[in-house]
């Protein structure tokens, strides 16, 4: 266990003093990452498939700020649909109009997990999403989260979306209508979806209220609570609702899930995290060019005192 | 001679002037009442263009899929469905917008308050 922490350690003082580097690093390659699926399945657009443009899209996103990352994902997005049915662009454009105006707008940082959700999707590691949001964002996650699971449920009925055109200009308005009228049906009656909103929402609210419990190894359990939970609730979704869906697939996933979390979790107990700044000022006498690098604070455990009368 | 105590106050204030400085320096030039007021209007006329775009696909359905009995049709129902969810989405976010503008105020006031402290400390060892 000893030889673990050291290990840790090491790892967040190298994170610490090279942060300025890693970060821009990280971001380039999970932009990357999104940008290919993202062109892989939607393939609409030729020159967006070009992974050049990929490299460049990510290039751009790894050097600025984050909520810009989720527009041009919208921009890629509308630029395939472009190519594919003007229809189909402007109505997706107008769905995520309507989404970045009720939500992304009030709460710009939780919006990146409205692209995570389909990104981990990708991955097969869907299960994580529940416990990650549940143990560091809490209930108000239960939004993007269904967001970001909704926007991915959708995408399987985009094939059928596209082939509803109009023949000429005019036909255009009839041809939102009937889209919009396709979306919606499509997704109310969508019980994967559904089951799949419904238990993450449920994983959220019950390993947050774990993990806000004053016990020992509150997180573990909240970790253990959330992958028994995840699966029990998603067979008996799948029973009732009849829902495809694969039960080994599942129990593995969850495993998996609740693997990574583990390592997420061991690594993230650092408290006070602040990262290395480059700073340059002066006074009368002097210029300076000063790096500071934050000491690393372990959160220590907490002292209960019980009275017992 | 550099004093080091001089240099590590320049460093706290050059680090959050880089960082949240910039931003909280901009929400202080608002009193608190006005800040969360506009912020609230923002987030209210946003919300009401989307509800518009909502209402205005649904009832686009509900005319085409009706075109031939619109005279039937009862639009002061839909109207009034369409303003109660409006007034509700407006009180709902006026809370929320409220609740988070007015935490984001006072934590901006508390590191500009921080920010003079180390000032006038930097003031002194001159």
């Amino acid at each position: 266990m000893t030889g673990l922490l050291e290990i840790r350690e090491i790892f967040i003082r190298l994170y610490k003093r090279y942060e300025r580097m890693i970060m821009p690093i990280a971001k380039f390659i999970i932009s990357l990452m999104v940008f290919f699926k993202l062109n892989n399945f939607l393939n609409y657009a030729d020159k967006m498939s070009n992974p050049l443009v990929n490299i460049a899209l990510a290039l751009i996103v790894a050097f600025i700020p984050g909520n810009w990352f989720i527009l041009i994902t919208m921009l890629v997005i509308g630029t395939h649909l472009f190519f594919a049915s003007l229809e189909a662009a402007l109505l997706i454009g107008i769905c995520m109009l309507i989404i970045y105006l009720l939500y992304i707008g009030i709460a710009p940082k939780l919006s990146y997990i409205i692209i995570a959700v389909p990104l981990l999707y990708g991955l097969n590691l869907h299960y994580t999403i529940p416990l990650f949001a549940g143990l560091f964002f809490g209930p108000i996650s239960i939004i993007p989260v269904s967001i970001g699971v909704s926007i991915f449920y959708f995408s399987r009925y985009l094939p059928g979306l596209l082939e509803i055109s109009s023949k000429e200009l005019t036909d255009i308005p009839e041809t939102l209508i009937s889209m919009f009228q396709y979306l919606m049906n499509a997704l109310l009656q969508d019980k994967a979806m559904l089951l799949t909103i419904i238990v993450f929402a449920i994983v959220i609210i019950i390993t947050y209220v774990i993990k806000k419990l004053e016990i020992d190894y509150n997180w573990a359990i909240a970790v253990a609570a959330g992958v028994i939970i995840n699966i029990i609730a998603f067979i008996i979704g799948k029973v009732i609702l009849r829902v495809e869906l694969s039960i080994i697939g599942l129990i593995f996933g969850n495993i998996i899930a609740g693997g990574i979390l583990a390592i997420t979790l061991f690594f993230s107990i650092v408290l006070d995290y602040s990262k290395a700044e480059k700073v340059v000022f002066e006074d009368d006498d002097y210029y300076y060019y000063v790096k500071a690098i934050p000491k690393i604070k372990i959160n220590k455990a907490e002292k209960r005192v019980k009275r017992i009368n | 001679m550099i004093k080091k105590e001089k240099v590590k106050l320049m460093t706290h204030l050059a680090i959050y002037e880089q960082n949240e400085g910039k931003e909280d320096m901009k929400t202080n030039e608002y009193y608190k009442s006005n800040y969360v007021s506009f912020q609230n209007f923002k987030r209210r006329l946003g919300v009401t263009i989307a509800l518009i775009l909502i209402f205005g696909g649904h009832f686009s359905i509900v005319f085409m899929n009706n075109l031939y009995e619109m005279e039937q049709l009862d639009y002061m129902k839909y109207g009034s469905v369409y303003l109660i969810i409006w007034l509700v989405a407006m009180v709902v976010y006026t809370i929320i917008g409220t609740m988070k503008y007015s935490k984001k105020y006072e934590k901006a006031k508390a590191r500009i308050d921080d920010y003079k402290a180390i000032l006038n400390r930097l003031n002194k060892l001159s």
